[in-house]
């Protein structure tokens, strides 16, 4: 019970952005040591605000090498020769050009685990491709996909690409890590983000693969379901999803929301019907919710057993009773003059303390640590890095 | 045989539609042994589709097929004291069990983790539901349309918009919640994994999948609790951003940054230097931002001029700018980059017959992914898992058929 469950696995965090940084947080929060190369001339200006850097790199240690000297690359190999795991997303071809791709890692440690993670990945005649999570949506069908019917194709909300490909590299790495602790062997893992996208749209690529239906948006419905949409409510800007999905949900509907007239409606009266009938079906759900909040509708409705939930802004979220209750706001002290609230890892464990919640570390914090401590340099060889410019 | 990355992992699903089957096929096609129980009646994806030809078959959805790759298939329906007995046999020499019931059902039927521990104190209970095992909505329901918006990344999808009135926020396309509800359920497995190589204990991990898409947008949740902005999606009201929105092209769309100032003077070379972008106010990062009402028509008129596939080459082979097509489905399916890489597998089905499916995220050079073996059929391993594993007779296989309970 004292023990977090990957304390003792080592990680050389190569990554940036989002995806690999928010998968390497992922294990720092279970306890593994992760130790982040940062250089500070790569991203001027851009580093430790509370956004971008600080929520996905908590409970991580940094240090500074410039990865364009050999001497920053020698001391990246023996910091990779006493780690578990090199998790990298630099665009393709940049790690092999700095001396630190698979094979040059391989000479020093010829069992290690590598994860090297882009867009559009390492192979195939787009693989030099550049871009954020925008075009990795756009590029896989995601954003096609979503967006009004009348309007242009729209984009997903938070940086969704890159939170749907971190998580799984967590799972990728960890079975590698196994099949290691198993036969001592290690191996290389090509990730790729858009490929993800796709494994988790199969239904519409399916459809088309095999029925050769085009795909169109289809916003907030459903293949089967109906009503199945998300509705404006009394207040703001303010709304709610409802899914009807069996008779029974349906018939629960109609009595909650004190219409069984709606239940006797020939233009509502079975699934199908209702499936056909759907824009008017929807003016009356309207006609209903206007007149309540969103979480009116939604308990007043659960309370009947029938799916819903309100369309959350990131108020309504931290104000959500649920989640407070659920501990998913965990605040950590200052950050950059203003109180820092991290969202909590997204899974519980029964058996385990609560996750390692440690502050993000200022760039190169430790330095002296890992350089002295870790990996036995001397005083006089750190000074002399320092010296040179090669711990920047 | 060469061992997989997962060899040896027992895996016992009594899971439904997606979130735990994505699960336990992460595992599965990565060599997991992994028993699905589905009920009597099947698992409800067999009849959500799509079906080859339209025609509904519980055998052929394409769904169904996709998500239960390399596993074995049972029926047992735990609601029957016999049911139950199976189950628990099964439990004794399982690693990991991962289920997807409400929690008071689990409960209901002496299933929830306290009561089973006993069983096999090793085994790790991962169990996926829509809003987790405790708080005020433990007995709510979702589906992926309310899990996706009270997760809150439905309010900011698809973008800033013009008339919120008429727009209301959106689900992405598909069922994204239950994915990555599925991934990190994967995840978190793998972690207590690694804990009980310490502890020798098993534990209970609680998924919930509105949880994971919550921490997709810690962004603007941060951007509330710390400067107490709240990102709006009306754009009238929003605060300044750089423009995603994509720019029509010929024949689509594609997006482009334009942005940072390496990114937009590389750009001024691919337009070919026309006056309007040596204008003041394009000049520095800050104040494109804020005329990016200006730029983007001029920079639309240059775009409309050409293909999203001439497009990319100016842009990003040329300029190096990040930038991309917009793909509609046939487009992916088609593209030169994913049929090069095999992005799209040919899978084998006994009902369904050859199919293009997607295929991994990730290519393992020492232990492959491997999903070769098809969805069983509904009951598929009924005796060679009742039988083969837990002793029963095949005449005991028969009557529990006749009553029901398989």
């Amino acid at each position: 019970m004292s023990r977090l469950p990957l304390e003792g696995i080592r990680i050389a965090d190569f990554t940036q952005v989002v995806q690999g940084p928010y998968a390497t947080m992922q294990m720092a929060m279970m306890g593994a040591e992760v130790i982040k190369i940062e250089t500070a001339s790569r991203h001027p200006g851009e580093t430790r605000t509370q956004g971008p850097f600080v929520r996905n790199n908590i409970s991580k240690k940094s240090i500074t090498l410039d990865l364009k000297d050999p001497r920053g690359v020698e001391v990246a190999k023996k910091l990779v020769k006493v780690s578990d795991l090199v998790v990298e997303n630099f665009g393709t071809g940049v790690i092999e050009r700095l001396g630190l791709g698979y094979e040059d890692l391989k000479k020093v440690k010829p069992d290690v685990i590598m994860l090297c993670s882009t867009g559009l990945g390492r192979r195939g005649p787009y693989r030099h491709a550049i871009g954020y999570y925008a075009e990795v949506a756009n590029f896989s069908g995601l954003s096609y996909l979503t967006g009004y019917k009348d309007g242009r194709p729209g984009q997903v909300a938070g940086i969704w690409a890159d939170h749907l490909t971190g998580m799984l590299i967590v799972f990728a790495v960890l079975a590698a890590l196994r099949h290691h602790r198993r036969t001592g062997q290690g191996q290389y893992i090509e990730m790729c983000m858009a490929e993800n996208v796709i494994a988790a749209l199969p239904e519409r690529f399916l459809d088309y693969t095999v029925n050769g239906r085009k795909q169109p948006p289809i916003e907030n419905r459903d293949l089967s379901m109906a009503p199945h949409g998300v509705y404006k409510c009394d207040g703001f800007d303010k709304w709610v999803a409802i899914a009807v999905g069996s008779e029974e949900e349906w018939a629960a509907f109609c009595q909650a929301t004190g219409h069984p007239e709606w239940a006797e409606d020939p233009r509502f009266a079975d699934a199908l019907s209702r499936w056909n009938n759907q824009d008017e079906l929807d003016k009356l759900v309207t006609e209903w919710t206007l007149q309540r909040t969103n979480y009116e509708a939604m308990h007043t409705l659960q309370a009947a057993g029938v799916a819903a939930g309100p369309s959350l802004n990131s108020e309504g979220l931290v104000n959500d009773p649920h989640l407070i209750e659920r501990g998913r706001f965990v605040p950590m002290g200052i950050v950059e003059g203003n109180p820092y609230t991290h969202v909590a890892q997204p899974w519980h464990m029964s058996g385990a303390p609560e996750p390692n919640y440690s502050r993000a570390p200022d760039l190169g914090e430790h330095n002296n640590e890992v350089l002295r401590d870790l990996l036995g340099l001397s005083e006089a060889e750190i000074a002399s890095l320092t010296q040179e410019g090669v711990l920047v | 045989m060469a061992e997989s990355a997962l060899s040896g992992l027992k895996v016992v699903e009594l899971g439904d539609f997606i979130a735990a089957p994505y699960c336990t096929k992460l595992m599965a096609d990565l060599g997991a042994e992994v028993i699905k129980i589905e009920p009597p009646a099947g698992d409800s994806a067999r009849r959500y589709g799509p079906f080859p030809n339209d025609e509904p078959h519980p055998e052929k959805s394409l769904l169904f097929a996709y998500l239960n790759t390399s596993k074995k298939g049972i029926t047992l329906d735990v609601k029957t004291p016999l049911g139950r007995k199976a189950l628990k046999e099964l439990l004794k020499d399982a690693d990991v069990l991962v289920e997807a019931n409400p929690p008071r059902v689990m409960e209901e039927l002496g299933l929830d983790y306290n009561s089973i521990k006993g069983i096999n104190p090793e085994l790790i209970v991962t169990s996926i539901t829509a809003f987790g095992q405790t708080g005020p909505y433990r007995d709510y329901k979702a589906t992926e349309l309310v899990s996706f918006h009270i997760g809150g990344l439905g309010y900011g999808t698809p973008g800033e918009i013009e008339e919120p009135d008429t727009h209301p926020p959106l689900k992405a396309a598909g069922h994204q919640g239950n994915f990555q509800a599925g991934i990190t359920a994967a995840s978190s497995t793998m972690c207590a994994l690694f804990a009980r190589e310490f502890s020798g204990e098993g534990q209970h991990i609680d998924v919930s999948i509105q949880e994971p898409l919550l921490s997709a947008i810690a962004s603007d949740i941060i951007a509330h609790t710390n400067r107490n902005e709240t990102p709006t999606r009306i754009a009238a009201l929003a605060l300044r951003v750089p423009g995603r929105k994509p720019f029509i092209a010929k024949d689509g769309y594609v997006t482009l940054t334009m942005v940072q100032d390496h990114f937009w003077e590389s750009l001024k070379g691919v337009l070919g230097h026309p006056e309007w972008t040596e204008l003041d106010i394009f000049n520095e990062r800050e104040s494109r931002r804020d005329n990016m009402d200006a730029l983007y028509p001029l920079v639309e008129e240059w775009t409309q001029q050409y293909t999203m596939e001439e497009l990319y080459q100016k842009l990003q082979v040329e300029g190096h700018i990040p930038s991309s097509p917009v793909h509609a489905v046939e487009d992916v399916v088609n593209h030169p980059h994913f049929v090069e890489r095999g992005t799209f597998v040919d899978m084998e089905h006994p009902q369904i017959g050859e199919f293009k499916s997607p295929g991994p995220a990730y290519r393992f050079t020492e232990t492959p992914w491997d999903a070769s073996s098809p969805a069983p059929s509904l009951g598929q391993h009924n005796e060679e898992v009742l039988c083969g594993k837990l002793g029963y007779s095949k005449d005991d296989v028969a009557r529990m058929r006749q009553m029901g309970v398989i």
